[in-house]
């Protein structure tokens, strides 16, 4: 083969797998990019839902009691590794929870023959942040609010439900094997196209500019969740196999080599008569610190009453001077001596790099700018997913693929309807969630079974209509009412107008209402804009075309993508 | 536009395996690599740097499957490299 044509080659290859892995993936990654522009305002949405404020972290909780709720709960502590920590989001609530106690036949409690079942289960306990009683119940009733179900719809889980993070995952795999051979197949013309952008030349034109010029654009940022999304969904399929090979399946040596605060220590089987008080463990450490700009307190206990028993005390403070603002301390529980610390800005290599992740990917180390700026770069990244499937439908509109049509056409269809009837299908969800009262029962089975009857409607819909035009614009008509309504509803239902939050406090209920405002008003003003599809057989005007293409070029209607001719 | 046909394989067998190798294939090999390293490096500062290079190698290595034209050089070259990595893996461990 001649240098020419394997360059032919690698190059067709790779424009194939790019469509073929691109067209697969579109939807659920779309749907992850969509659901999850809104996921990244998850604790705000639930805030501005239940009308709340964010409230400072509390420092004054008694791990003490919680550990004796535990104890009259019928769970038996010692020995295990429990964490206890106070979490301070819509449904304020302490956490304590700990993996099943390993049996060990040598070491039981005397007079007894068998491990107990239950008291040797696994914890998992919520209490009640003022009385500390288990609020399981309350918790499984009310806990999924809209920023929360967001939250889960952009890892797939409520339309798949347990197996939906590991599709996600392989969607995430996918992803970046696409987003890999779309730069590979567009890098000689990287710069030259990148300033290319004609919106009037033909549709297709502006599709494939879009796809490509955002494409570049995004790029970072999509590689960046890509990984990050392997991470979070995959996980399994990179952690299991480390255990078993590398630390014979003990799961916590492997923990433990990763960060000290998850370090397990030889158990003695000597009881621990006398021990230091936990909350003056936190007290101290937080006293070292200081309490401003405190976010969150975890508390790991590891062999809980053992003669070889130690507390670690991990605090994250909210810094706009630095990224990662955490300190751990970890202490010997038998007389409460400092045996290891970090301070805030000793910052290893080896416990950024899970951290890093957790902040890029959440868009923790910033304000409402970061969060608003990722939603941005989010939608492009939409944009960029959509335009994928219109170049590949609008390629495919020809006489060669005539037999194909009418498939080629459903698919674009139900493509094109499911993802665009997810922005209307949001914003009525945001309106149900102000127009159901909050004290009805079953609330979230009726506002979830609106979405996806909605959804699943406008799909439908767009399966009969076939016109891309028409699903396109109707969606952002149904989108852009419903958005503007969403801060007057608001306003009406709980009085909490968004020109009063602002001065109240009530900074996330005025953000998302003002947010759906200004959305809505650009998603009715962009339908303006919107023309019936050309296809690129009817090329019509040069009017406004980029100065880099000449304009016999576009007139001839020149393919951007077309690998022969311009190579 | 799509892509010229004449460079592309037809048939579904070779296709299924270059699937199963960037998937599968690429996996393993990634894997590996990762484990052998952090047995003959650093352990730690491999596995922490695995949560996100495992899955660059993993899609660095779909891209050869499909780079490289014979499904049966691909796989040849992969089970090489899973031989190597897992007799580093052993002779880590037991050494």
């Amino acid at each position: 083969m001649s240098k020419e044509s394997k360059s032919n080659r690698d190059y067709n290859v790779f424009f194939n797998t790019h469509t073929v892995s691109g067209i697969v993936i579109s939807v659920g990654l779309y749907i992850i990019f969509f659901a999850g522009a809104f996921a990244i305002f998850t604790q705000n949405i639930n805030r501005w839902e239940t009308n709340t404020k964010e409230i400072p972290y509390p420092t004054d909780m008694d791990y003490e009691k919680a550990l004796d709720i535990a104890i009259q709960e019928g769970y038996e502590l010692e020995g295990r590794s429990i964490l206890v920590r106070y979490i301070n989001n819509h449904m304020p609530h302490i956490q304590v929870r700990a993996r099943a106690l390993k049996t060990d036949k040598d070491h039981l409690p005397e007079g007894r023959k068998q491990p107990d079942v239950k008291a040797t289960g696994p914890i998992s306990l919520r209490l009640d942040p003022v009385t500390y009683e288990n609020m399981e119940e309350k918790y499984n009733a009310e806990y999924v609010q809209l920023g929360t179900f967001l939250y889960q719809l952009h890892f797939l889980d409520p339309i798949i439900p347990t197996f939906g993070i590991y599709i996600s995952g392989l969607i995430s795999l996918f992803f970046l094997f696409a987003i890999l051979t779309g730069l590979i197949i567009h890098w000689n013309k990287i710069i030259s196209n990148f300033f290319t952008f004609r919106l009037r030349a033909s549709v297709k034109n502006l599709w494939t500019d879009g796809h490509t010029a955002l494409g570049v654009i995004g790029f970072p940022f999509q590689f960046m969740y890509a990984v990050t999304g392997c991470f979070y969904g995959l996980s399994i399929v990179i952690l299991l196999p480390s255990v078993l090979v590398l630390f014979d399946g003990d799961r916590d040596k492997m923990f433990g080599a990763v960060s000290p605060t998850y370090r397990q220590y030889e158990r003695q089987h000597v009881r621990l008569e006398n021990r230091a008080n936990v909350n003056e463990l936190v007290q101290q450490t937080i006293q070292k610190n200081g309490t401003e700009n405190l976010e969150f307190v975890t508390v790991t206990l590891s062999n809980y009453l053992d003669e070889n028993a130690h507390a670690s005390v991990v605090l994250r403070y909210h810094s706009d001077s630095d990224f990662f603002s955490n300190t751990y301390s970890i202490y010997k529980l038998s007389d409460g001596s400092l045996v290891e610390e970090k301070k805030p800005d000793e910052n290893t290599y080896h416990e950024s790099v899970l951290l890093t992740m957790g902040k890029l990917h959440f868009a923790e180390f910033g304000g409402y700018l970061i969060k608003s700026v990722y939603f941005i770069l989010a939608l492009l990244t939409c944009f960029v997913i959509l335009s994928g499937v219109m170049i590949w439908l609008a390629a495919r509109d020809k006489k060669i693929y005539e037999d194909k049509r009418k498939f080629n056409q459903n698919v674009g269809a139900i493509y094109i309807g499911s993802t665009l009837g997810l922005y209307p299908a949001i914003a009525l969800m945001f309106l149900m969630t102000k127009v159901i009262p909050m004290d009805m029962s079953d609330r979230y089975l009726i506002i979830k079974a609106v979405f996806f009857v909605f959804w699943a409607g406008y799909t439908v819909y767009a399966f009969f209509i076939k016109n891309t035009f028409k699903i396109n614009r109707n969606a952002m008509y149904l989108a852009g009412a419903m958005g503007i309504l969403i801060p007057f509803i608001n306003g009406i239902s709980t009085g909490l107008w968004f020109w009063r939050s602002l001065p109240l406090g009530y900074v996330d209920s005025f953000y998302v209402d003002f947010a759906w405002l200004i959305m809505g008003v650009i998603t009715l003003l962009s339908t303006r804009k919107f023309k019936p599809l050309t296809t690129n057989n009817k090329q019509k005007t040069t009017k406004g075309v980029v100065k880099s293409m000449t304009k016999k070029k576009i007139q001839e209607g020149e393919p951007v993508l077309s690998a022969n001719t311009t190579r | 536009m799509p892509a010229n046909k004449k460079y592309l394989i037809s048939s579904p067998w070779t296709k299924t395996g270059k699937i199963i190798a960037s998937i599968l294939g690429a996996w393993l090999v990634s894997l590996s690599f990762h484990m052998a390293l952090a047995l003959w490096i650093d352990m730690k500062s491999v596995l922490v740097t695995s949560a996100y290079s495992i899955f660059i190698v993993w899609s660095l290595l779909m891209l050869v499957v499909y780079w490289i034209k014979s499904p049966w050089k691909v796989w040849g070259i992969f089970l090489l490299s899973l031989i190597i990595c897992i007799l580093a893996i052993y002779f880590g461990k037991t050494l």
